[in-house]
């Protein structure tokens, strides 16, 4: 009985939801044409060419791919920390902290006699290592110091830049002088397997598909999952019934920069194949506005993880073919968050006028 | 004066408020008005009073029928209602309070009416100062204030709705005094309550509304348990505390001091037995919060220890309490206790202590069901938990207090609930102390207090009282102690 009146509930509540992002995404999009009309460039050309840079041919749709794999890795990390009410804009210094640890692991076996496969893999695992003390540090503070889980995070990653800066530029420099291009690139039989001739590995997708399905597991299906959400809707509640809220709370910063140090490290294994100044390229920035679209749900991560990705992708070509600066997908991007967010004020307001009305009559 | 009503019906929407109810009130009688919650009290009151048609029925006034269009009417026949906040004007001074009703007359007639006051107020054997503004006068004084109005306008019969709600117990014997005082002097009165206690000591007479209908028209004094019988259409059960005194101590209290906003307390020590019930009572805000926090390792004192059968319990983890089975039960449903946004059935998950990593939905899902309908909550395991009444949190909240629970740490347990639904609500809670559990709860109530508790605390402006047992106090002292009279 309860179960059928749920169904039709969220089959009236569907269309309604639709409709607002149907209209937070026109709204972007004209939001993105005036910008361009100001500019003085034609919209519709612009939105052709970001399609065109995107999807044009097969090496286009394996690099927006490629970006797919450590946003939505990195999105998929933010919404267990932000499941649990808990602002980690660490994320970037931890992506950071996730490549430094797999380039140090790599740089320390490269001459081994392991394997080329179990280098990597133990790469990959100390990257994990890397995001994850990298978050600890942040959740330490936050925890047991009383400083903000936000303001410790920005404060790290301007530590974690520092770092990899002096990394590249001192002890790990390429033989002779440093440069902004980063460090030596490692030897070819440590590179993770792509597929011949484009820039993806099959392996990063597996990868990804495998995550979120623990995630899936792990945020719906487990008590620690519903108890992280019970934290982040209301910590003095889930206190008094008895959660290891602290306990909690950790193991979800660990979590979160453990598989943002993933992320970290398959930048250097599969695609830098070497630690470069700032090798999270703001991906970590990007995911926190793919989780808030999503609204902290995996599936539509994924989903709004790529559309960010083709538009990365897609703004690359700009400023060849239209001389626009490529930050214009960035645009589009954060317009869409906007016009997200200020929808779902609205669809507030209307459902709240609503429910007024009901009580009123 | 007598008032006669005729089957009077009055609905609202599919709600029959009052479903054909005929009384007669004699001159000189205190009626009492008895019913819980929604039982139709107030809207008969209404009606009588001419501030609500009804939709069927008679009223005759000494034997002539008569019909109401506004309170000014009903008041023209000597008809007054008291409501349950004072109406009146707190930057007037209390003749221009008085004087506002006055039809007679097109300039104030200073003089005359306050003549007309005096007498009425020699009559009741108090007096106001008429130049003082009404705002410096207590609620209590209001009332009474209210009552001379009605008085000096020619009122025969005075319609008190719930009117010790929120005043003190000298306030209340006052009023008690005055109400006596108008029946000797022929008035009638009638008083609508839903304390039995209160109908006991006034009334001569009380009628019982229950669903909309008038159920029971009885002498007084009677027991209170036919009375509640006739309330809520069944016998309640009233338990008393189970016998302590051969139970071992369980938890120990050994010089706590604990701080609150503004105070410190001074030293406690206390031992609580297996299946004890202590009150704590007192003004809201004496630190009945910052003690039962304290115990649940919610808050640190400043000094002091904590024995759970002879170990020291260490402050800092909440969780170190919860899982010794010390539970802290809020009085803020919505803010401390429940999670807005999930469901009754995740309540459940995340209240019972389990060590397995998955989450059983099935079972969860049986769990749910069963104590949703154990603890009458109105509502479904898909419910959000913001979607229940206020009665339905408060028992979601108690539903969810898991069974290895050792000590429960009430705030405020009954709160917002009527007559049978508190005792309900002991009743379950007596089942764990028949378990072993003990219970700490602090209350408002001081018949709550008195009724439930084996010994009781009292709290005054930070300052702890031994325990008293409940049996040698009654509700004047205890309300003497909690307003910080007889303390040493």
């Amino acid at each position: 009985m309860a179960v059928k009146e749920k169904k039709i509930g969220f089959a009236k509540r569907l269309p309604s939801s639709a409709v607002f992002s149907i209209a937070s995404t026109v709204g972007a999009l004209l939001f993105t044409s005036f910008i361009l009309w100001m500019a003085g460039a034609q919209p519709g050309l612009t939105f052709e060419k970001i399609l065109a840079g995107a999807f044009g041919d097969s090496v286009k749709i394996a690099n927006g791919l490629v970006v797919w794999v450590p946003l939505s890795l990195t999105a998929g990390a933010l919404i267990i920390t932000f499941t649990a009410g808990l602002w980690n804009l660490g994320i970037e210094g931890q992506i950071m902290l996730g490549a430094i640890a797999a380039t140090g692991t790599l740089r320390v076996l490269q001459n081994s006699l392991l394997s080329p496969v179990l280098i990597i893999l133990f790469a990959c695992l100390m990257g994990m290592v890397g995001g994850a003390l990298w978050a600890a540090l942040t959740g330490i503070l936050r925890l047991f110091g009383g400083v903000s889980e936000i303001f410790a995070g920005v404060g790290l990653n301007f530590v974690a830049t520092a770092l990899s800066l002096w990394l590249i530029f001192d002890p790990w420099k390429r033989p002779g002088v440093g440069s902004m291009s980063g460090t030596e690139p490692f030897d070819e039989r440590l590179w993770l397997a792509t597929i011949p001739g484009y820039r993806l590995s099959l392996w990063s997708l597996v990868l990804v598909v495998v995550v979120f399905i623990g995630l899936f597991i792990l945020l719906k299906k487990t008590r620690f999952g519903i108890q992280i959400k019970a934290i982040g809707k209301n910590l003095e509640a889930a206190r008094l019934m008895g959660i290891q809220t602290r306990k909690q709370m950790m193991a979800a910063m660990l979590l979160c920069g453990g598989l943002a140090g993933l992320a970290g490290a398959l930048q250097v294994v599969a695609v830098y194949h070497r630690l470069i100044p700032s090798i999270s390229s703001g991906y970590g920035f990007l995911a926190m506005l793919v989780a808030m679209l999503a609204n902290n749900n995996l599936m539509l991560a994924l989903l709004v993880a790529y559309l960010f990705a083709i538009l990365n992708i897609g703004g690359i070509q700009l400023p060849i073919v239209l001389h626009l600066d490529s930050t214009l997908s960035g645009v589009l991007q954060t317009a869409l968050v906007l016009f997200f967010l200020i929808m779902n004020g609205v669809k507030q307001h209307l459902t709240e006028r609503k429910e007024r009305n009901r009580h009123a009559e | 004066m007598e008032i006669e009503i005729r089957n009077i019906h009055k609905s609202f929407g599919a709600v029959h408020a009052n479903a054909g109810i005929s009384l007669t009130v004699h001159a000189g009688e205190i009626l009492g008005v008895l019913g819980e919650n929604g039982a139709g009290k107030t809207t008969l009151m209404k009606i009588l009073a001419g501030l609500q048609p009804c939709d069927a029925g008679e009223i005759y006034v000494d034997g002539k029928l008569v019909h109401f269009q506004s309170a000014d009417s009903a008041l023209a026949l000597g008809i007054g209602m008291l409501s349950q906040d004072p109406l009146d004007f707190p930057m007037l001074t209390i003749f221009d309070n008085l004087y506002l009703g006055r039809k007679k007359g097109f300039f104030i007639q200073k003089n005359s009416f306050r003549k007309e006051v005096e007498k009425v107020e020699d009559l009741l054997a108090f007096h106001f100062k008429l130049s003082e503004l009404v705002g410096t006068l207590s609620i209590g004084e209001r009332q009474q204030l209210e009552i001379l109005r009605l008085l000096v306008y020619g009122s025969e019969l005075i319609i008190l709705d719930e009117p010790t709600t929120g005043i003190s117990t000298q306030q209340k014997k006052q009023l008690f005094d005055l109400l006596k005082r108008l029946a000797e002097l022929g008035k009638t009165v009638i008083f609508v309550t839903h304390k039995l206690a209160e109908v006991n000591e006034l009334c001569r007479r009380t009628i019982v509304l229950r669903q909309g209908k008038l159920v029971g028209d009885v002498a007084l004094p009677c027991g209170s348990a036919s009375l509640i019988q006739a309330m809520f259409g069944k016998a309640v059960d009233l338990q008393d505390p189970l016998d302590v005194s051969r139970s071992e101590e369980q938890f120990e209290v050994r010089h706590l001091v604990i701080k609150d906003a503004h105070f410190f307390s001074n030293p406690v020590n206390l031992s609580v037995r297996k299946g004890e019930i202590l009150g704590l009572a007192g003004m809201e805000g004496s630190g009945q919060k910052a003690f039962l926090r304290t115990l649940a390792g919610l808050e640190k004192p400043l000094d002091g220890a904590f024995f759970d059968e002879g170990d020291a319990l260490r402050w800092g983890s909440t969780h170190s309490f919860t899982k010794r089975g010390v539970y802290f039960m809020p009085a803020a449903r919505m803010e401390e206790g429940l999670i807005q946004g999930m469901t009754v059935q995740e309540h459940f998950i995340l209240s019972q202590p389990a060590e397995e990593i998955m989450i059983d939905r099935e079972r969860s899902c049986r769990i749910s069901e069963t104590r949703i309908k154990e603890f009458s909550i109105h509502g479904s395991s898909s419910s959000n938990a913001e979607e229940l009444s206020g009665g339905n949190q408060q028992r979601l909240l108690i539903a969810m207090l898991p069974e290895r629970a050792r000590l429960l740490l009430l705030e405020n347990p009954t709160r917002g609930l009527d007559i049978e639904s508190t005792n309900w609500i002991w009743e379950k809670l007596h089942e764990r102390c028949k378990k072993g559990a003990s219970i700490l709860f602090a209350s408002p109530d001081m018949e709550e207090l008195l009724r439930f508790s084996n010994r009781i605390l009292v709290f005054f402006a930070g300052k702890i009282s031994e325990p008293f047992f409940s049996r040698d106090l009654n509700s004047e002292k205890l309300g003497a102690l909690i307003g910080g009279e007889g303390w040493r």
